[in-house]
């Protein structure tokens, strides 16, 4: 597999004041294959944005290298670099037209003017603004300034586009769609796209790759499915859609599954392959909608006993908060697909749960709280 | 009942009547304040009479005695040298400007593009010749020159005596403040990404400069300029501490005629200067608003 983009062991430690220096990056190994729509996601100040500055060449790494398609970046200038930037607020000339925007890239390379008419046509068409050349960006919606910061980028025929979270200052209808014809777009021109978000539900729609990043470290690289079904760490699981934890310890580890104790009280089995000491604290994943929930009268043997604790009404599903232990409560969330046919709960019902073994994700990590003591299990 | 509505209505509009004439008043009183002994010295400037006291009639003959004696022999001495004075007013404005906004740009460009160690003792050294009376620069100008001519002599043997050069000097150092000022608050405004765009799309350091840091500065390069123009025509006390025999600006000329004999030809040339500056302002606030638009 052909590599666009390749951070190797890459570090960035900003000088602070007084002396006080703050560390960004820290020791990343990142590999974008050609082609491919990457983003990387992660809270504020995780350091995505440092990374695409990187790559761009606004910054230079501490330690480690940058690689744009083989060839080493060291302190290489941003003029110099084969990589183009849709900036956050767009960065638009706001003395230029549009079409005089569109076209600064191209008379740097020194292109003739006649193709540079021509191609800046062209880029103008596949953002679908032909018509707006002699507007000034003052005059454009902030969608149009979008696209015209989009078509200023493609003019270039960059090997990489990268993008720094370019949907943010648009309102929700209009990033839906542009998220979507941002996808088609890059399938169309083949380009890499490297594009940074925090919005995990643009990054789950739009790519191909996902890296989550968590103060300035990579904690997982996937796809979307991947990143989703099979979280590697709880802060991935707890950051990509919603999640219940179940913190409990391991009380016996047999033909490939574990039997997990939750809160002294409560036994569940779950798959799981790698060997785990017995006594071992483990947390359960449990994604909301891959709970079921069932009246009293349901005959399931593995169901779980619990207590409504609260319903709340969202339009295309209903979230409800159920008490299974003393300590533990668990969210879970049901369609609406069919409103009348539905079982109805109400706050203080006891009802049945139902949590597939193999929707269950066992993390061999966190700690039980000094408050969970009571109920740990002594082992010799 | 309706009687008493009606009182209440009047006294409520009676109150709101009173405070519109008061707020009036006061705005009028103020401007009064402000511009009418500049309306006095405009009117003035058209009286018959030699003496400022008393009105005798309209006329044009002060505009005309100064617009008279240019490249006529023979032409009355004072106004000649009103025109000499004037001239030399225009040269020092001019150069001391130039190189002013030049150096006041680079210093702002620099304090606000990098970072570096003295950054907040230059960012203070550059306020103070704002700050600092002119009386105190002006000396210590005078003083500087004394010593730097007195090292020349010893070491070159060659003599050098105050004049327009040194009068131009000192505009030069006090004006790079304020340009330096007026145009950093137009970099500041500037999103430093769009730099980091030009540079991303092609554009080294010097075209990214000349491409679109210079153009969207502009205004306030421009601004600056004019304050530095309007400043150094303006200037009095520096210019008398810094110059030589010949080298007289107008308002240092003024000054010393006053002191000799007052003719309405001061009152004329005034006027001007004041149209002059006036159209500055004007132009000045024009561009700052373009560069408010974009």
């Amino acid at each position: 597999m052909k590599l666009a983009i390749e951070l190797v062991d890459v570090g960035k430690t900003f000088q602070g004041q007084n002396q006080r220096d703050f560390r960004a990056i820290d020791q990343l190994n990142l590999q974008i294959r050609d082609g491919e729509f990457f983003s990387l996601l992660g809270p504020s100040g995780c350091g995505k944005t440092t990374i695409l500055r990187m790559i761009a060449g606004f910054e230079s790494p501490t330690v480690g290298e940058v690689f744009i398609h083989g060839e080493a970046m060291g302190d290489r200038p941003p003029f110099h670099r084969p990589v183009n930037t849709v900036f956050q607020n767009y960065a638009l000339f706001p003395h230029l037209t549009v079409a005089q925007n569109v076209a600064f890239g191209l008379e740097m390379e020194g292109v003739p003017q006649t193709h540079i008419r021509s191609r800046v046509g062209d880029a103008l068409a596949l953002v679908k603004l032909n018509g707006l050349e002699n507007r000034h960006p003052r005059q454009l919606s902030g969608g149009q300034q979008q696209r015209v910061a989009l078509a200023r980028a493609l003019v270039k025929q960059p090997e990489v586009l990268l993008f720094d979270e370019p949907l943010g200052a648009l309102d929700l209808k209009l990033r839906k769609a542009m998220q979507l014809e941002l996808k088609a777009m890059q399938q169309q021109v083949g380009i890499t796209f490297v594009y940074v978000t925090h919005d995990q539900e643009e990054a789950l729609t739009m790519s191909d790759r996902i890296a989550v990043l968590s103060e300035g470290k990579v904690l997982q690289v996937g796809t979307p499915t991947e990143i989703y079904e099979e979280p590697s760490c709880r802060f991935v699981a707890d950051f990509i859609g919603e999640s219940n934890f179940l913190i409990g310890q391991v009380i016996e580890q047999a033909n490939g599954g574990l039997v997990v104790l939750v809160d002294g009280e409560l036994t569940l089995s779950v798959p799981y392959e790698p060997e785990l000491p017995v006594g071992k604290v483990v947390t359960l994943v449990i994604r909301p909608e891959k709970v079921t929930i069932h009246p009293q009268t349901h005959s399931d043997p593995l169901a779980l006993q619990g207590t409504i604790r609260d319903v709340v009404y969202l339009g295309t599903d209903t979230r409800f908060v159920v008490q299974l232990t003393s300590k533990s409560t668990l969210i879970i969330r049901r369609q609406n697909l069919h409103p009348g046919k539905l079982d109805t709960f109400t706050v203080g019902e006891a009802v049945k749960i139902r949590v597939a073994p193999n929707s269950m994700r066992v993390l061999p990590e966190g700690s039980l709280g000094p408050e969970a003591a009571s109920g740990v299990l002594h082992l010799p | 009942m309706r009687n008493a509505l009606t009182l209440e209505r009047r006294w409520d509009l009676a109150i709101r009547f009173l405070g519109r004439v008061g707020l009036w008043g006061i705005t009028l009183a103020a401007l009064l304040f402000l511009y009418l002994p500049i309306a006095i010295l405009v009117i003035y400037s058209f009286n018959t009479s030699r003496l400022n006291a008393v009105w005798r009639g309209f006329t044009l003959d002060w505009y005309r005695s100064l617009f008279a004696g240019i490249g006529e022999s023979g032409a009355d001495v004072i106004t000649g040298q009103i025109w000499d004075a004037l001239f030399n007013s225009l040269w020092v404005g001019g150069i001391a400007t130039v190189v002013a906004t030049v150096f006041g740009t680079m210093v702002a460009l620099a304090l606000e593009r990098f970072k570096f160690r003295q950054k907040t003792a230059l960012e203070a050294l550059l306020f103070l010749p704002i700050i600092i009376p002119d009386i105190t620069m002006g000396i210590s100008l005078l003083v500087f020159f004394s010593l730097v001519f007195q090292l020349i002599q010893t070491v070159t043997g060659v003599r050098l005596v105050l004049g327009l050069p040194t009068v131009i000097i000192g505009h030069i150092a006090f004006n790079i403040s304020y340009v330096a000022v007026t145009v950093r608050s137009r970099i500041a405004e500037l999103d430093p990404a769009l730099e980091e765009a030009a540079q991303d799309l092609g554009a080294n350091e010097w075209r990214t400069f000349y491409r679109v840091t210079l153009p969207l500065i502009f205004p306030g390069i421009l601004s600056g300029a004019l304050l530095a123009f309007t400043l150094s025509l303006d200037d009095f006390v520096i210019t008398f501490f810094t110059a030589g025999v010949g080298s007289t600006t107008l308002p240092v000329f003024v000054y010393g005629m006053i002191k000799l004999s007052v003719t309405p030809a001061i009152n004329a040339i005034s006027t001007l200067m004041l149209m002059a500056s006036f159209l500055i302002v004007l132009a000045s606030l024009a561009l700052q608003r373009r560069s408010l638009q974009l």
